[in-house]
């Protein structure tokens, strides 16, 4: 406890920019000494533990990092990183998107979507909700020995945590923890969030989804209520929590020896090394959040003012192979048109921009089959199939 | 070839089983174990004859030069394949310089059920413990490296469908790529199977 006021005061001295890291760590820490260039050139570190905080909330920089640190740290250490995000879903390596989240909730709010490295399934974050990875040698992995550790930290903050049958951390039977892991070659890691204080609500509208003919190969997720922290607690923080978790990990894994935390901080953005900017590029492309979706099918009916629709669309990595649309429309023209939409689904992605962009493809290659006899029918359909997809 | 015998063998002792309801005819009188020669006049009982057959079957196992028609050996029809493993509980086939890979029982075991698996594609080079593919279990998302370098000729699309095939038939059905070795020396780098039942027993599982 006087620890910490001690850290406060010095950060009265050192200026606001330092409040983050000096709240986290044992000593008042200058930022601007512990920038990420000094992690690459600096003395190479004699403990066996290495700590590292993100105060970015850009979520694909702050996976970017993740990735980084665990393709270029040591293997053989134990290694702690703590970071946040702003509103975003995350959803596992193979998982479907579309049946995982309301992505036209989350186009309204401007929740972006963002596909991680490990498996698993579907979360919300937001600044609410902290996130912890503990990097390990791929000998030392096991599922519940990391979700003890962070228990117990909670336990130090009096909350009274336990791990379930699912290996996640709960709290009065509600999970307030989800877990998803990677194993490589020679070393594995563990994150998993925490739920502290997260808009509930928004949670709820995000990863809402009524998609039952939308057939999947992909990883289903396996909802569970959850309950936020701060329920059982008034003062838990995002800073208390790391704290604690951080005490936590160098009693177990240090000896209780302290560690200076190093800051990725986010007033430093331009100096992320290279291997970080390429990781968050990869995160950021369509390619990636969208291309890897496992193969799907969908099929709906819509129901339209002029007749009702079949529709039936088979997509891989994210663009429609196979798409087929049966009508009860009977006119020549309607029927041409709908024929010349299926067709020119194929190949397109599988979103509703996919799907202007087939509207345009037939207005370019077959000008004048969109016509006016035909103009208000085809944009109710396109409409209609933007909604439902 | 000992299962030849072995079946010989068997043969041999149901006949003499048979043997043993009939009474040995009073005109060969002969003992039984002694060879009896077969003379164009006289005409053998049913008895006798089975005698005749059973010794023969009996004694084909000792007379080396009396061999029936076998199929190839067993010998012979394992040095076709030659399966090697990694330290990293990777298995690879190898036939015609094609390396059937895949992961072990002993992986399979402490992933747990395999939900997803990343296939490669076909059509691209890969080095030696450059990453092949992926499994997702309820356990973790695991990355698969290749044992070997060479050109991915084929994956096994049946995992798209059946991952849990990778679980139920790890060394056979759920092998994951096929590939062109591009240096088949590589292989001498890996452990045989004796070498890797050790390397097994030593880990600890987790």
């Amino acid at each position: 406890m006087l620890r910490r006021l001690e850290c406060l005061g010095a950060s009265n001295l050192l200026g606001k920019a330092t409040k983050t890291a000096s709240l986290l760590c044992r000593r008042p820490m200058p930022v601007f000494s512990r920038v990420y260039r000094s992690y690459s050139t600096g003395l190479p570190p004699t403990e066996n533990v290495e700590c590292f905080i993100s105060t970015h909330t850009d979520p694909f920089v702050n996976l970017a990092i993740e990735d980084h640190l665990f393709k270029t740290t040591d293997p053989e250490k134990y290694i702690l990183y703590l970071w946040r995000n702003k509103p975003c879903v995350v959803v596992g390596r193979n998982q479907n998107p579309f049946k995982e989240c309301n992505l036209q909730y989350m186009e309204e709010n401007n929740i972006p979507l963002v596909r991680r490295r490990s498996g698993g399934g579907t979360v919300y974050h937001d600044m609410g909700n902290s996130i912890y990875t503990i990097f390990m040698p791929r000998t030392a992995f096991t599922r519940d020995a990391n979700a003890e550790l962070v228990a117990r930290a909670l336990h130090q903050l009096d909350i009274p945590a336990y791990i379930n049958s699912r290996h996640d951390i709960a709290v009065d039977g509600f999970k307030v923890s989800g877990s998803a892991y990677k194993l490589t070659n020679q070393r594995a890691y563990h994150h998993g969030t925490m739920l502290i204080d997260t808009d509930v609500d928004k949670l709820r509208g995000a990863l809402k989804v009524n998609k039952d003919r939308l057939v999947t190969k992909g990883v289903a997720s396996v909802p569970s209520p959850v309950t936020n922290l701060r329920s059982y607690s008034y003062t838990i923080d995002h800073q208390q929590f790391c704290e604690a978790v951080i005490e936590e990990f160098l009693y177990t894994h240090n000896d209780n020896k302290p560690v200076e935390p190093t800051v990725f901080s986010k007033d430093d953005i331009s100096h992320l090394p290279e291997g970080v900017i390429k990781s968050r590029d990869e995160l950021t492309s369509w390619d990636w959040i969208y291309g890897q979706t496992p193969e799907f099918t969908h099929d709906f009916e819509m129901e339209m003012s002029w007749g009702t629709v079949t529709a039936f669309i088979r997509s891989r990595h994210g663009r429609v192979t196979e798409a087929s649309l049966t009508s009860t429309v009977s006119e020549a023209q309607e029927v041409m048109v709908i024929a010349a939409l299926e067709e020119a689904l194929k190949g397109c992605k599988y979103s509703p921009q996919g799907i202007e962009d087939a509207r345009a493809k037939i207005e370019q290659n077959i000008p004048g089959l969109i016509n006016s006899s035909n103009r208000n029918l085809v944009t109710d359909l396109c409409h209609k199939l933007q909604l439902t997809l | 070839m000992g299962y030849q015998r072995h079946v010989t063998a068997v043969r041999a002792f149901f006949q003499i089983l048979c043997l043993t309801r009939w009474k040995p005819s009073k005109k060969n009188n002969k003992r039984k174990g002694e060879p009896v020669k077969q003379t164009g006049s006289h005409s053998i009982s049913f008895s006798s004859r089975i005698t005749i057959m059973s010794l023969r079957t009996f004694t084909s196992r000792f007379v080396r030069a009396y061999t029936p028609a076998r199929v190839a050996p067993f010998a012979f029809t394992r040095a076709i394949a030659t399966k090697r493993y990694t330290k990293e509980h990777e298995w690879i086939s190898v036939e015609d310089n094609v390396g059937t890979i895949g992961i072990t029982d002993y992986a399979q075991k402490s992933l747990g059920d395999v939900v997803f698996v990343e296939i490669p594609s076909p059509g691209q080079a890969i080095a030696r413990k450059e990453q092949l593919g992926a499994v997702e279990s309820v356990k973790a998302a695991s990355d698969i490296y290749s044992p070997v370098s060479g050109d991915i000729i084929e994956a096994n699309e049946t995992l798209d469908q059946e991952p849990s095939l990778i679980n139920s038939s790890p060394e056979q059905d759920g092998w994951l790529a096929k590939v062109q070795l591009s240096d088949p020396s590589e292989l001498e780098s890996l452990l045989d199977e004796s070498a890797y039942q050790a390397h097994c027993e030593s880990s600890e599982d987790h």
